[in-house]
């Protein structure tokens, strides 16, 4: 696939252009602004960017889009880091090991460690863009309802056991989550659940609202008890620390793994960066030697989740340039970008636009690198934000919350929603319940109850049809395998000790 | 006393001049386009680019704003509950105007609450199976649809596509199992990757998937323009076969608030002309299909059509909202 020199050069000069360096720079700057305020994430920071992209050539208007899709799924880190508030969905895992680190006094660190994650998982993943994304297509197009559903279960099943302190309480959370996503119209037979009679819920509750009041919304109510609590730091947590090489080595079965998983994710589309970094942590952590540790503030607990989201930028393009179906929500307005300047996304982008192609790879292998420049500016500030009073952070994370979740759809209705939320995590963790896991089922219900009807349709009666499916059974098989391994193993090495 | 009616007399012709005036001024601020979708849809992106030829046109900015979510009726609402005074305008399409009106009980009716200006963007529906499907006739799909329920995809239960499924069911006497795959390319994507055996998408899905999937035929009773350019060579059902039935309805365009001043709707009519030009449609994305409509009797007739087409497909299928 890489043999075609003609085209390559083609979009080697197209990147060359001074605009299109200019755009790219442009993009991470806007992408970590919007990626670090919460309620403003990546699609919305794309569909800001989209109405310039009319006056543009197609490199310069992808590249624009794609710098900003990086930094916004990194910006997020910083907000979560040294806030505790994940800028975006693609943070909710790096809240946990990330701000508990920054608040011991160890923030310059942390947040080398997620600047560092980001760009290795975001580097991983466009060589496999690059190298394999045909191979990758083949896999996406496998991915049926059948999948799906299998990998939903077990996204829910991982997560939710890693996500909580308590298997039963994560179990109740995550339930809660998948509860909430039933409200609004039945899309099978138009049912109305739980609409309250208000039209505002026949799409259900809205993703982006909810979110941000669960973590945004619950945080700043939790903050504001406690206004007057001091962070003990001194001038060395100001420094922005990045990992040295020996840390890179000795953390390199996390980043890979993470690289790997983040990519694999983003392929499946509906899955996004959020559930890419949950998948990740969770499986760091299953494989540490210290589980226990993970959220007390360890780098393996920043790095994992980091590095996975980043990746589900490269992932999530494979399905969206090679099918014409988005693998994330950004990649959808990515989409229309690209239909904007005449292209046809699809089976046929490859042939018909090589150079587009290479612009494309080329360019987010630029942005990646770009990225750790501007990033590094960028966390010198984060840093310092320790300084700054919770009485001056509170308010402006709340005012910067009620700007954003508006302008996603522009309806108070969905303000409406972003505090009701933040009333729930409040009492939630309150109750000393964890979020994470009413958050992960929230994101997954759609797609298990979608996917579980369709596949229900599908098999027409017949147990075997259901899982008349090899990949989905690959998928049962482990999951049952992370359950009971542990158990299993545990008894068996009792026994060879007695 | 004659002082106090002189005095009225001069505010009335006042207030007549002034009513005048900003009348002649229209438009004198930015005017606002809600469109229903999220960014970055066709319907998004048609838009902005007719947002932009109007722009240029009434010499202020046309503004497109997002409102998804709710079923389309948080953003057809927002219009009704501003003032009719041409500056905010609504983006209609198929679900606000006809399947969401058609099935749910909705706060307004699109005709009596609304002056549609125009219908622009359109499509049409076509049977696809991949490329190496067994089947590279409609005739010997038909044959092997009737020996087997054949999964069929689609992207929304209720949606034009699934309609003109179920139409074409009803017409030959088929019966399938129904996927709802969310969007059109995805529903095109499980078709290529097996999930199901056939599917309905649109006649210009073609451009995205040439090499994989086959079309069988366009899922309509007339040819129109575009069906040429998009799938060259095709039969429509009305031409292959005398008698059977198979109607689309997909459009959009652009609606004011009923009530809205003659004046201001002319001037909205006239700068929108230019939409209908052959200049303005070669700028649109190849993708996109188009069939343009100019004028308030014009539309409504449109939509009215639409109306009569779908309200027996879906009293079938049990979705009718009974008013």
């Amino acid at each position: 696939m890489l043999a075609n020199t003609d085209a390559l050069l083609l979009a080697l000069t197209q990147l060359s252009q001074p605009i299109t360096i200019l755009l790219l720079v442009l993009g991470i700057v806007i992408g970590l602004i919007i990626g670090i305020l919460p309620g403003l994430g990546p699609p919305i920071a794309i569909a800001l960017a989209l109405p310039f992209t009319f006056y543009l050539e197609p490199v310069p208007s992808i590249i624009l889009l794609l710098g900003i899709y990086s930094a916004a799924i990194y910006g997020g880190s910083i907000s979560a880091i040294a806030v505790g508030i994940p800028g975006t969905g693609a943070a909710i895992a790096t809240v946990q090991d990330g701000h508990k680190m920054f608040s011991a006094g160890r923030g310059g660190e942390a947040l080398g460690f997620s600047l560092t994650g980001s760009i290795f998982g975001g580097l991983v993943s466009v060589i496999c863009l690059a190298f394999i994304a045909p191979l990758l297509a083949e896999f996406a197009v496998r991915f049926g309802p059948r999948e799906n559903l299998a990998i939903s279960v077990f996204g829910l099943m991982v997560v939710v056991r890693v996500a909580g302190k308590s298997l039963s309480k994560g179990l109740l959370m995550g339930a809660l989550g998948l509860f909430l996503t039933t409200w609004g119209l039945d899309e099978l037979n138009g049912t109305e659940r739980y609409t309250f009679g208000s039209y505002h819920l026949y799409e259900g509750l809205p993703l982006v609202p909810f979110l941000v009041g669960l973590f945004a919304m619950s945080e700043v109510f939790i903050s504001a008890e406690r206004a007057h609590h001091k962070i003990q730091f001194n001038q060395s947590s100001l420094r922005v620390k990045l990992p040295g090489w020996q840390t890179l080595v000795k953390m390199k079965d996390v980043l890979i793994r993470s690289s790997l998983i983040g990519t694999v994710i983003g392929i499946i589309p509906g899955e996004g960066a959020a559930v890419g970094a949950f998948f990740a942590y969770s499986e760091a952590k299953r494989r540490s030697k210290k589980p226990q540790d993970f959220g007390t503030g360890i780098a393996e607990g920043i790095v994992a989740p980091e590095t996975a989201n980043n990746a589900t930028v490269g992932g999530a393009l494979v399905p969206t340039l090679t099918l014409g179906v988005p693998g994330s929500p950004a990649a959808a307005v990515l989409l229309g970008a690209l239909i904007i300047q005449g292209l046809s996304p699809g089976t046929q982008l490859f042939a018909e636009h090589p150079d587009l192609m290479y612009a494309i790879f080329v360019g987010l292998f630029a942005i990646n690198i770009l990225m750790i420049f501007i990033g590094l500016i960028a966390i010198r500030f984060a840093a310092r934000l320790i300084m700054v009073p919770t009485a001056v952070i509170v308010p402006t994370v709340m005012l910067l919350s009620f700007v954003g979740v508006y302008s996603v759809s522009n309806s108070f209705f969905n303000v409406g929603v972003m505090l009701g939320a933040g009333i729930l995590g409040y009492v939630v963790r309150k109750l000393g319940y964890s979020i994470a896991p009413l958050s992960i089922g929230f994101v997954l219900g759609p797609i298990l109850e979608n996917s579980l009807r369709q596949s229900l349709t599908l098999a027409d009666g017949s147990v075997q049809e259901f899982f008349n499916t090899p990949i989905g059974l690959s998928i049962y098989a482990a999951l049952a395998l992370t359950i009971l391994w542990a158990p299993v193993a545990g008894r068996f090495n009792r026994r060879r000790t007695k | 006393m004659k002082k106090i009616v002189r005095i009225t007399a001069a505010a009335l012709a006042a207030l007549a001049l002034s009513a005048g005036a900003a009348l002649a001024e229209y438009p004198e601020k930015p005017i606002t386009v809600v469109v229903s979708f999220a960014a970055g849809g066709n319907a998004d992106i048609v838009q902005r680019l007719q947002a932009e030829a109007m722009s240029e046109q009434l010499g202020v900015p046309v503004n497109v704003i997002n409102k998804p979510g709710g079923a389309h009726i948080p953003a057809t609402m927002s219009v009704l509950e501003a003032p009719a005074d041409g500056y905010t305008i609504f983006n209609w399409s198929p679900p606000s105007f006809m399947v969401v009106p058609l099935t749910r009980d909705v706060p307004y009716e699109p005709l009596k609450d609304f002056t549609p200006l125009f219908a622009s963007i359109s499509a049409s529906n076509a049977l696809y199976v991949r490329a190496d499907s067994p089947y590279t006739t409609f005739e010997e799909f038909l044959e092997g649809a009737k020996a087997e329920k054949l999964t069929m995809g689609v992207n929304n239960l209720g949606a034009p596509p699934n309609l003109s499924a179920v139409q074409m069911a009803n017409e030959f006497g088929l019966e399938f199992k129904t996927i709802a795959l969310k969007t059109v390319p995805a529903t095109m994507a499980g078709l290529i990757g097996g999930q199901v055996d056939v599917a309905v998408g649109q006649v210009a899905s073609i451009y995205a998937y040439k090499d994989e999937v086959r079309p069988l035929i366009i899922l309509d009773n007339n040819r129109r323009a575009f069906f040429e350019k998009d799938l060259p060579g095709v039969r429509t059902v009305g031409e292959a076969f005398e008698g059977k039935e198979a109607g689309v309805w997909v459009h959009g365009g652009l609606a004011v608030k009923a009530g809205t001043p003659q004046e201001i709707i002319d001037k909205l009519l006239a700068a929108s002309e230019v939409l209908g030009t052959e200049e303005f449609q070669a700028k649109l994305p190849k993708s996109v299909g188009y069939h343009w409509v100019h004028g308030p009797e014009g539309v409504t007739a449109l939509i009215q059509e639409g109306v009569d087409l779908y309200s027996p497909i879906l009293d079938g299928l049990g979705l009718l909202h009974k008013k």
